[in-house]
């Protein structure tokens, strides 16, 4: 007679079932690597710049083209995981969590030019480095990323973030750190908080939108909300702090459930850091000076000089300066052994960790398809993602494409509904994504 | 598919960066299957409602602990995605203790 236990599964089936799982994530590999295209090219690859976008690619492109001379240009040897900043800024995350070196990331195999990229020919198939040196190519990578644009404003110094009240999350780690120390003097006491955001390209157009609602939220722990006034001064015309309207417009309803006050097309000009005061440029021209107790600075951003001032970037139209590359196929649209990643690239959306990760794939299958003499035939859709998170400890997963429809990964989530599970992603699960996406495995 | 893929890749890296804490459970683990050996399937059935009673013990502390260990909290629970990956974390992890707490029990039991 069979015991009722006996139908139970043995140790070693057990055992024999734990050891598939590698096997069963081998073919989820597999089955997503089978459509890439690969090559036997010794081609010489010159990639500028190794954030995320420049490392995921070469990642991808060491695997795909093994015989391919792969060649990294970046002067910075620390690797910043710039989405974590808003954490670190706002008390969430120590700043060590963001903070990583480009040695423990680039892959084996590629060569390091620890050097800026100061210059593009595209038409002679070289970069110039700021020392002068000629890197010869056949096909480039720009992963350069913007530069952040802190001088257009008078009177502003960088060194002085995180004093006087004075706080900016994206110029660096310690000016995320310093941000915080300044929020956090601020909460203690509440007073006035100015916060701002330009007009023109952002990477990540939600930090400035969560810095906002978290120093709410830290002035409510703090107990000092009630008595402090929130002031949102919004370069964009009217009602509009966000580009996606149905965001735009939650986040504006939930703004004013605060007591939030929003203002519109002004532009921080001008700075006095030791009066504090802020000035703001209305488009006819109209100065608002405006006393604060802390002020968020969000820069105008812009393509970095060596590509805006050069052949590459796109010379005329909404992107003008930008790389100008195909939104579709991020094939530069004159130089056809060119492509772009990352923030650099002249397209309507998209600055954003998550545009990488959807989009050097497709880079790195593109440019080896153009290597292998075929058309790129794989097509970007513009799929952007920005955790906005609401409060400590709850967010929304908002995620979009070029034409601002929201595209959910997964068919459950509701982008709209602010939770637990958004802000568990935020806060423990995005990193250990964008490592894996360095490493040229998602 | 590719999400699946996604979550693999994070559960590694995760992992990877307590890799030393893994290694000691490992090394713990086969601690116990090594006092387990020559068990009977008597003793091994015996031990496993115990390990189970240890992966629900498990799996509620999880649950309780998780929101707060992310600097949240179960007010944050707005929907039934949360309360569904909540429940699936604490599953996860209670899943884990039985496998590593059953050869331990069934290692504790008299030979026969």
């Amino acid at each position: 007679m069979t015991h009722p236990l006996d139908s139970r599964p043995s140790r070693r089936a057990l055992l024999r079932t734990l050891g598939a799982v590698p096997l069963a994530a081998g073919s989820l590999q597999a089955a997503q690597a089978v459509q890439a295209q690969t090559s036997s090219s010794r081609a010489h690859i010159v990639i500028a710049g190794s954030g995320l976008g420049g490392i995921a690619v070469a990642s991808r492109l060491r695997k795909l083209a093994p015989q391919a001379r792969i060649t990294l240009v970046e002067a910075k040897t620390e690797h910043n995981y710039q989405p974590g900043y808003t954490l670190v800024a706002t008390g969430v995350w120590p700043i060590e969590k963001v903070r990583n070196t480009n040695a423990e990331f680039q892959p084996e195999g590629v060569e390091w030019v620890q050097e800026m990229v100061a210059g593009f020919d595209p038409d002679g198939n070289t970069i110039r480095t700021a020392s002068g040196r000629k890197i010869a190519y056949d096909y480039l990578v720009v992963a350069t990323g913007l530069q952040l644009g802190y001088d257009q404003i008078e009177g502003l110094d960088v060194a002085a973030i995180g004093q006087n009240g004075l706080g900016s999350v994206y110029r660096s780690p310690e000016a995320a750190l310093a941000t915080w120390r300044a929020m956090d003097a601020f909460r203690a006491q509440g007073g006035h908080a100015v916060m701002t955001l330009p007009a023109g390209p952002l990477k990540c157009a939600g930090a400035p939108l969560k810095m906002t609602f978290m120093l709410a939220d830290r002035l409510r722990q703090a107990g000092t909300l009630e008595r402090s006034g929130v002031d949102f001064f919004s370069g964009l015309p009217h009602d509009t702090v966000f580009g996606v309207k149905v965001v735009n417009d939650d986040v504006l309803r939930r703004w004013k459930d605060i007591g939030i006050q929003t203002h519109y097309l002004q532009k921080l000009a001008a700075v006095d850091l030791a009066a504090r005061k802020a000035v703001f440029a209305s488009p006819e021209g109209e100065r608002t000076v405006v006393d604060y107790d802390f002020l968020h600075v969000v820069p105008p951003m812009r393509a970095v000089d060596a590509v805006r001032n050069g052949p590459l970037a796109a010379q005329a139209g909404p992107m003008l300066g930008w790389l100008e590359v195909n939104k579709d196929t991020l094939q530069h649209q004159r130089y056809v052994n060119v492509f772009g990643i990352g923030d650099i690239n002249g397209t309507p959306r998209g600055k954003t960790a998550a545009t990488v990760k959807k989009s050097a794939p497709i880079v790195a299958h593109n440019l080896v398809r153009v290597i292998e003499g075929q058309a790129a035939d794989e097509i970007f859709d513009g799929y952007t993602s920005c955790p906005m998170i609401v409060r400590e400890g709850s967010a929304m997963l908002i995620e979009f494409d070029y034409a601002g429809r929201l595209t959910p990964s997964l068919p459950m989530i509701d982008p709209m509904q602010e939770s637990f599970m958004a802000w568990f992603m935020k806060y423990r699960l995005l990193k250990p994504a964008y490592v894996a996406v360095l490493k040229g495995r998602v | 598919m590719y999400e699946v893929w996604l979550m693999l890749n994070i559960m590694w890296e995760l992992a990877w960066a307590v890799w030393p804490w893994l290694a000691a459970l490992l090394a713990l683990w086969m601690v116990f299957l090594w006092m387990a050996r020559g068990r009977s399937r008597q003793a091994w059935r015996g031990a496993l409602p115990g390990a189970i009673v240890l992966g629900v013990l498990v799996s509620v502390l999880i649950f309780f602990v998780t929101p707060g260990w992310s600097k949240s909290g179960l007010s944050d629970m707005k929907y039934w995605v949360d309360w569904a990956n909540l429940l699936g974390i604490a599953a996860g992890w209670g899943a884990g203790a039985v496998v590593l707490f059953w050869p331990l029990l069934a290692g504790l039991r008299a030979r026969r």
